[in-house]
């Protein structure tokens, strides 16, 4: 679980993270992070999916978004945070799930139980 | 995952393929059986990495300390591991690893390597994987490894079975003389560090741990350094005291005994984890949950239901 963008909004990422840890996932939190800090995380963690709270530019996301598929083709990614519609295009062409503000936290625990394939 | 696809995994990581050893690791700790597999590879290829344990409470500064500590083992180390525990959650199996947060800004590339790693109900401050993963790490060849353990209580001590020194991280106005003279941590450590140090009640927390340091009978002297780690401060100084403890350690034959018990350790591990399996096998055939039904409802002795196990116990395999 990473955030993208330099915004301080903590409160998103860290609700979704403990409703995903009371579901029964270990979330590795890695916090405001540059590409290359969710690259190096999504290899070295080994992790079955990411998740990003992307604030402010969507080209920072869409940047980490294309690393981390160039470093590990298959792995799923799903997005939050403050995304326009037409951002949430950008990143649905990607492949990126996109659950904007106002998603239930039992949607976004099923897509994350469906997208690592638990269910 | 077949043994096949483990060995071959295997081979590319000790190669020093990194995404291979992130699978390997993963692969251990949801498999007990693939860590027999690997030990069983990797055995007579012990190598000496240095194995620097880090533990105290929750919020003591262990991640933060950690991460300061980067930039000065990379100096003496070509490169740094860190495998960094936290908890999982009894109700759940849950787990939020969070000590990544404080680590990651290190900039030090591929030199260092982090790994988070969930406890899943190990109660010794460390996850089952750990030794496996420690070992690992030693063959793909990280010289350097700094163990983070979950936040620990008194007795959370696994660590120090594994590791060639640890440091026990501590806060200004933690406890009193009689909390540094229980038994349990303050006999673990190696190495002191009172951590954010810029808080009051520094000098009286460093009295009360000199005071119960004094009495123990440890043939290298135990230091303890005051750090602020988020600055930096103090953190060189315990660089220096942690590579002075181990060159004193050395020369003292502690190191070797230390490497003795450790492989003790992990051997009493292996046997008690296989013995475990086995009574689970038992207590899961017909014979034995009828024994174990019986016991529960009173009828058979517990002394005679472990007589019963004993006689019936499966093989292995």
């Amino acid at each position: 679980m990473a955030k993208t963008g330099l915004d301080g909004h903590w409160r998103g990422p860290t609700i979704v993270a403990r409703a995903l840890r009371d579901a029964g996932f270990e979330v590795i939190m890695i916090g405001m992070a540059n590409t290359d800090d969710i690259v190096t995380s999504a290899v070295d963690e080994d992790v079955d999916l990411v998740g990003l709270n992307i604030g402010g530019h969507i080209d920072v996301a869409i940047r980490a978004i294309e690393s981390v598929q160039s470093a590990r083709p298959k792995l799923p990614i799903f997005a939050g945070g403050t995304i326009t519609p037409r951002a949430a295009k950008q990143l649905e062409a990607l492949g990126v799930e996109v659950y904007p503000p106002g998603s239930q936290l039992t949607d976004i625990v099923d897509a994350a139980e469906r997208l690592t394939g638990i269910k | 995952m077949s043994e096949a696809a483990t060995q071959a995994l295997l081979a590319s990581a000790l190669q020093g393929d990194r995404s291979s050893l992130a699978r390997l690791l993963s692969h251990i700790e949801r498999d007990p059986s693939a860590e027999t597999e690997i030990r069983a590879t990797l055995a007579g290829t012990e190598t000496e990495s240095v194995v620097i344990g880090v533990t105290g409470p929750p919020g003591a500064g262990k991640s933060s300390l950690i991460s300061a500590l980067l930039t000065h083992t990379t100096k003496s180390f070509d490169r740094t591991a860190v495998l960094a525990v936290d908890p999982s959650s009894p109700f759940s199996g849950g787990a939020l690893l969070g000590d990544r947060v404080r680590m990651q800004h290190h900039g030090l590339g591929d030199r260092v390597l982090i790994r988070s790693m969930a406890s899943k109900g190990e109660s010794g401050g460390l996850a089952r994987a750990a030794s496996t993963a420690i070992q690992l790490l030693e063959a793909c060849g990280w010289p350097l490894i700094l163990v983070e353990t979950l936040g620990i209580g008194q007795v959370e001590l696994d660590v120090m079975n594994l590791a060639t020194v640890v440091a026990v991280v501590l806060n200004p106005g933690w406890g009193d003389t009689f909390q540094a003279n229980k038994a349990g941590l303050t006999e673990a450590g190696d190495v002191f560090v009172i951590n954010k140090a810029d808080k009051d009640g520094v000098q009286q927390t460093r009295a009360d741990l000199q005071d119960s340091l004094s009495l123990l009978q440890s043939p290298v002297p135990i230091q303890i350094f005051d750090t602020v780690a988020v600055n930096q401060d103090g953190v060189a100084e315990l660089w220096q005291g942690i590579q002075t403890y181990l060159a004193d350690a050395k020369a003292a034959g502690l190191l070797e005994q230390k490497l003795l018990t450790r492989r003790r350790r992990l051997l009493m591990r292996i046997l008690q984890r296989g013995f475990e399996t086995r009574i689970d096998a038992y207590c899961c055939s017909d014979h034995g949950s009828a024994q174990v039904q019986k016991a529960l409802a009173g009828e058979l002795p517990i002394e005679a239901l472990e007589e019963d196990l004993f006689a019936n116990i499966p093989q292995l395999g």
